[in-house]
This record gives structure tokens, C-alpha cells and sequence, in this order.
């Protein structure tokens, strides 16, 4: 099976990517906005065809998690995947009858790994930039990410599903990602709040409690959440982000007008 | 159901993390978490594998200073709550 190279990067998380072309192909092509010529220091993703490995039932995304202590597998029949943030490598072995979306998969989960490493975070969240401000919209699957998006045309999303934020000099910043729609090609905004999303009858934005929001944004921190070595710098680095950055509860209904209520509050 | 000979302890899979007085304890599965305040906190950090749930409510009951009645209904119901959430599980009853 011939084989194809590339490299993804992300904020400034480069990973370097290899495996048979028929899976790598597509991607390189809808990610084509993030593929980048081959850079020394990245981490490795290395992807094989093993036809020894039982027929997928299911695909790659519906695989139990395990991550301890920095080394991650995902498990599932016609899968074998392993991903150590000690050696800055990821493996996958996937039976031929696997598709680009598993291994799409495989690379979102060692990029939420490598991303944390690097001082970022990777986060279950809509990326909604408006008046040139990122706006974090997060909340359980069917809290209303993609409703949000949907709403706020015309402004650019930078992802409707999941968002890099990365510190910067002028602060943190929230970069847009592959995993999901994007509308327009804005990269990068400053990171002006964190909105949960609690769909409602009337608009209005609520202080979130403390612990309330930390947890919150560790519940939509995907992988990282699920292993005790990363648990208490994913809290600290939520922490430090939260020192700079407000968050609310976003009540809002199936309109624009939430914009409203957002501006007339964060301006 | 929770009961008082059972004896109880916190679910190792169960994540925690303290943030101003409260814990935050991040449930095995599905990324879901519930806060607790600190005497919910207490109530978890007692549930250590060795005290009944009638001895985590009479410890309660002291350091709390309300009655022993009052502790061990709030107590026997959010320790229900608790062994739905798969928090904590029986490790076994005492039958003495």
C-alpha cells in the first residue's frame, strides 16, 4: 500500500504524519489549511494497515478511552492504537476496512495529548468570532454549539465543534481546528470569554460559580479529563485561563439576539 | 440502594480536585462532575472503606452539631445519590 507524509500543524503544534495513502489522502485534502511542510521537533503520528486485526464493527469514535500516566490507548475491535506523550509518538494499527474519519479520529485524540503537552488545550467548544473577539461557546453534546454558530452569521467560526487555545503574548488566543465546520478562513482570534450554552425561552447571561465552571470546562476538555497525570495542570491551566478571561452562562434562545446581550455586557 | 451497615468507599476511578472550600469530583464516565460543598466533601473523604454509613453519620452529626436524626436522613440520602452516580460503591455490610 503505497504511503504519504505530512505534517498538521496547529497554534504552534506540528505533527508529523505517516501512513498509507488511502487513508491520508482525503484528510490531506480537507485539512489542507493546517498541513504544513515537515518541521524537526514534532511529535509523530505513524499510522498501518494490519489485516491481522478482526473486521471494525463500529467506528474508531465510539472506542473506550484509557489514558494513564501520559500513555494512551483506545481500544476496539479492528483497532489498535496507542499514544505515548513521553516519546512524542502515536501508533495506530487499523484493519484495512478501516475509514479516513477512524483515523481522523486517532489524530484529534493524539492532538488533544500533544496540544496539553505543548502548553495549550483543546477544547469541546464552538469558536464563534465576533467584532474580531473569540467567543468559546461550550456545553454538553446538544447544549447548542452548532445552533450557536448557525446563528451568529455572518460573523466567521473557527470551528464549530472543537477549538485550540493557546497562550499568547497578548494572551490566549482560540485557533481554529480541523475537527468540524469552519465558515471562513480566520485562523486565530484573542480569546474574549467562555460562554456555556443553556438553551432557554429568554436571553440573558448568569455568572457561573466557581467550581461550577471549572468543572464545566474540564468536562468538555476531551481526553485529558480522563487521566489523574494531566487532571491537575488541566485545572490549573483552566485556572490561569480564567484569570484573564470571563465566563457565563449563556441562556439563549433559537435568534440572534443573544449577540445583544453579549455586547451590551463584554462590549 | 445505600444502607446503614454498608460500608462504603469512594470509586477509584473517581477524580478529584478541591477548589475554594468545594470539591470537584469528576465522575468514571460520560464527563459529567458534580460539585460538592464541604461537609458533602467530608462525607466523601469519611467514606474510606472502613466506617459504616451509620459511623460516617455519627461523625457528621459531632462536627456538625446538628442531631443524629437529622444527619442520618440528609446523610443516608446523599449517599444514595452518591452510589447512583457510581462515586462511591459498597465494599461490604456489616452484619455484626
Amino acid at each position: 500500500m503505497p504511503r504519504s507524509i505530512f505534517s498538521l500543524r496547529l497554534a504552534e503544534s506540528t505533527l508529523a504524519i505517516s501512513g498509507p495513502e488511502t487513508w491520508l489522502q482525503p484528510l490531506r485534502r480537507t485539512w489542507s489549511p493546517w498541513v504544513v511542510s515537515p518541521r524537526i521537533n514534532s511529535w509523530q503520528a505513524t499510522i498501518h494497515a494490519d489485516d491481522s486485526l478482526s473486521r471494525p464493527a463500529a467506528p474508531l469514535f465510539s472506542a473506550t478511552i484509557q489514558s494513564h500516566g501520559g500513555l494512551c490507548h483506545l481500544t476496539l475491535p479492528g483497532f489498535r492504537a496507542t499514544i505515548d506523550a513521553s516519546r512524542h509518538a502515536a501508533q495506530l494499527h487499523a484493519h484495512p476496512a478501516a475509514q479516513p474519519a477512524d483515523i481522523g479520529y486517532f489524530l484529534r485524540v493524539t492532538l488533544a495529548l500533544q496540544t496539553f503537552t505543548q502548553s495549550g488545550i483543546l477544547f469541546h467548544a464552538a469558536g464563534i468570532v465576533h467584532r474580531g473577539q473569540g467567543y468559546g461557546c461550550f456545553g454538553n453534546s446538544g447544549s447548542g454549539k452548532t445552533t450557536a454558530a448557525q446563528l451568529s452569521r455572518p460573523d466567521p467560526v473557527l470551528n464549530d465543534d472543537l477549538i485550540l487555545l493557546w497562550p499568547g503574548a497578548d494572551g490566549w488566543q482560540m485557533y481554529a481546528t480541523p475537527f468540524g465546520k469552519r465558515r471562513g478562513k480566520l485562523n486565530s482570534a484573542p480569546l474574549r470569554a467562555l460562554l456555556r450554552l443553556i438553551q432557554d425561552t429568554e436571553v440573558s447571561l448568569e455568572t457561573l460559580p466557581g467550581s461550577r465552571a471549572l468543572a464545566e470546562l474540564i468536562a468538555n476538555t476531551p481526553v485529558i479529563s480522563g487521566d489523574r497525570k494531566w487532571l491537575p495542570q488541566a485545572f490549573a491551566r483552566w485556572e490561569a485561563i480564567l484569570k484573564h478571561v470571563p465566563i457565563y452562562g449563556l441562556h439563549f434562545r433559537k435568534d440572534p439576539t443573544f449577540w445583544e446581550v453579549i455586547d451590551g455586557t463584554l462590549g | 440502594m445505600a444502607r446503614w451497615d454498608d460500608v462504603l468507599a469512594v470509586n477509584p476511578e473517581v477524580m478529584t480536585h478541591v477548589n475554594d472550600g468545594e470539591l470537584i469530583v469528576i465522575l468514571p464516565k460520560g464527563g459529567k462532575y458534580i460539585v460538592l460543598n464541604p461537609t458533602g466533601a467530608r462525607v466523601l473523604k469519611l467514606a474510606d472503606g472502613t466506617r459504616t454509613l451509620r459511623d460516617v453519620a455519627q461523625v457528621i452529626a459531632q462536627e456538625s452539631g446538628v442531631t443524629p436524626q437529622r444527619a442520618e436522613s440528609d446523610i443516608l440520602k446523599f449517599a444514595q445519590m452518591l452510589v447512583e452516580r457510581g462515586v462511591l460503591i459498597s465494599v461490604k455490610q456489616e452484619t455484626g
